[in-house]
């Protein structure tokens, strides 16, 4: 409950408070409690986070919507479990990172992994097929919000 | 080495099938060119790497994980157009809470990186097993390693005048045997080091050498942002020449400042002074037993000009480094790192204190009829820079004023020395 608290500071922070007092506490107790991250869940955060997805969007939801912005992984269900690597080229689209030389070259998930180690927002092992905890996927949530707050 | 990359792929194969690891793999390539003018002492070359690596990874309970890693390299010098090497082939066991909570042990096997806590006495990637067991805030580590595996160029276990012989010599494949162990207990703040390397040459050496070091060391924070930097070693070793042996005594020391201000531009900051003892012959009069010249497992590069053995030195060293653009949005810009440096070089002053006579120093137009100590100065400036997450570049050059002609330490021949170092690395 802490992080997510700690998690909502930083949305608040950076998209305001409107944005945020409407978030589904549920959601984010379902992520939290996710051994591996899914992929509606990781839709619904890389989506809020960045602004491209309304607050009251369900995860079930947030993929396809995600998908139409050219932001999701076409072929994944709601349910289907997300690597560390999708999570990374999630993130890094959503918040328009523009990344390494490679990363321009072949973006994927190796070279988005890679580049958000690079900028510390992911610590510890990271390698991109690994599986992703709705825990870590919240902290690298939070870290990538509070990074981009801090270079506005 | 066919054998070795054998059992290499075998292990990865199994333990692949046997748990459900994570992998990873890339290419690193390095270029390291090296440029010089006028009389320098260090040995550095212009070198190109390209290396593969490989890794599995399985987390296990409690933040614990296992973790193997490989990484094999091609790399090109003028003296020596190919070297294969296996760099590293290391087993990472993590197992936390295992005296419970707080506490963890840590195995690591194969082949890996050893290094004291100055690395100033040993820093080598060596064969060997290490097991940490971690505590809240302190550890105790034993380790035991196998030198006799690592390629002769990539090797630097220079100890005896056999192992520097043989620096050069093409013939001779892999570098200098040594039995190396090793037991540290402490923390950052203070720690009690003992090291040993026992020579494996056998009868057919000119000297065996066996050295024991006993070290006391620490970065104690004295105030926020300040710490205290010292460490001190004893020696004791034993040189057998012809069936006679003489019992070596030296030591080491250093005692320094490290600063660091995340809100001052990232700026760090340190200031050292370092001694190493040498030669004293009047204490030869005791059957024997030598005070003698500092002896290190891998004599560490000390300077980028003028780098002298770590034995018969007293040298004081100041670097500084900053990012004046930490936290711009641009991080090509924020990761610039411009750095500056100087360090003043003294021979030991006790040996011509005990016999009025400055001991031999092995370093290029040393005056032989001068017992003066002053060496002379070195003056480094350099930008590091890490534009992209592949790609990170380095550039420093320096230069050495020596103490030269008449009566100082350096014969008038020597002149004043210039570096120019550019390293380039990416990571595919």
């Amino acid at each position: 409950m802490a992080k997510r608290a700690v998690f909502l500071i930083f949305v608040i922070a950076a998209f305001g408070a409107p944005v945020l007092m409407a978030q589904s506490n549920e959601v984010m107790d379902a992520v939290l409690g996710e051994a591996t991250l899914s992929y509606g869940n990781a839709a619904y955060l890389v989506g809020t986070a960045s602004g491209h997805l309304a607050e009251t969007v369900t995860p079930a939801d947030a993929g396809p919507q995600l998908e139409q912005q050219g932001l999701g992984r076409p072929g994944l269900k709601p349910t289907d479990p997300v690597t560390l690597g999708e999570f990374s080229y999630m993130l890094t689209r959503a918040f328009r990172i523009s990344g390494s030389i490679l990363y321009a070259i072949l973006p994927g998930p190796r070279y988005a992994t890679r580049e958000l180690v690079f900028l510390g927002v992911i610590t510890g092992p990271a390698m991109p097929g690994m599986a992703v905890s709705g825990d870590r996927a919240l902290r690298i949530s939070e870290q990538i919000i509070h990074r981009e707050g801090a270079a506005r | 080495m066919k054998r070795t990359i054998l059992i290499a792929v075998i292990l990865g194969l199994v333990a692949y099938a046997a748990f459900a690891l994570d992998m990873d793999f890339g290419v690193n390539l390095d270029t390291s060119t090296f440029l010089s003018s006028g009389v320098i002492d260090t040995t550095y070359y212009s070198q190109y790497k390209a290396a593969l690596w490989g890794e599995m990874f399985q987390a296990t309970d409690h933040g614990g994980s296992l973790d193997l890693i490989a990484q094999g390299s091609y790399r090109y010098t003028a003296e020596r157009p190919y070297i294969f090497d296996l760099d590293l082939f290391r087993f990472d066991g993590l197992f936390s809470e295992a005296f419970g909570a707080g506490t963890a042990v840590e195995l690591k096997a194969g082949r890996f990186e050893f290094a004291d806590a100055t690395r100033l006495i040993l820093d080598q990637t060596l064969d060997g097993v290490q097991v940490s067991f971690l505590f809240t805030g302190f550890q105790v580590r034993l380790g035991a390693a196998y030198s006799g595996l690592i390629l002769n160029p990539s090797s630097n276990v220079r100890i005896s005048d056999d192992d520097f012989a043989e620096v050069d010599n093409n013939s001779i494949f892999f570098g200098p045997k040594r039995l190396i162990t090793q037991l540290f207990a402490g923390s950052d703040a203070i720690a009690l080091e003992a090291l040993a390397q026992f020579d494996l040459r056998g009868s057919g050496a000119t000297e065996i050498i066996n050295t024991q070091y006993l070290e006391l060391a620490g970065t104690p924070r004295l105030v926020s942002g300040l710490y205290l930097d010292y460490n001190l070693t004893g020696s004791f070793g034993q040189s057998t020449r012809a069936a006679q042996t003489t019992y070596l005594v030296s030591g080491l020391a250093g005692l320094g400042l490290r600063y660091f201000n995340q809100d001052l531009a990232n700026s760090q900051a340190h200031l050292k002074v370092t001694y190493a003892t040498g030669f004293t012959p009047v204490v030869l009069l005791l059957k024997n037993i030598s005070v003698t010249n500092f002896l290190p497992m891998t004599p560490p590069t000390i300077g980028l000009v003028f780098s002298p053995p770590l034995s018969n030195i007293l040298y004081a060293d100041f670097g500084y480094s900053f990012r004046p653009f930490s936290g711009n949005s641009s991080v090509i810009l924020s990761n610039l790192q411009p750095e500056v440096g100087a360090r003043v070089f003294f021979r030991d002053p006790f040996p011509y204190l005990a016999t009025g006579t400055a001991a031999n120093l092995l370093v290029t137009d040393l005056n032989p009829s001068s017992n003066a100590l002053y060496l002379g100065t070195e003056v480094t400036a350099g930008i590091v820079a890490r534009p992209f997450a592949d790609l990170g570049l380095s550039v420093e050059g320096g230069a050495f004023i020596p103490s030269a002609g008449g009566d100082n330490a350096f014969t008038s021949d020597r002149g004043i020395g210039y570096v120019l170092k550019i390293d380039i690395s990416a990571a595919l």
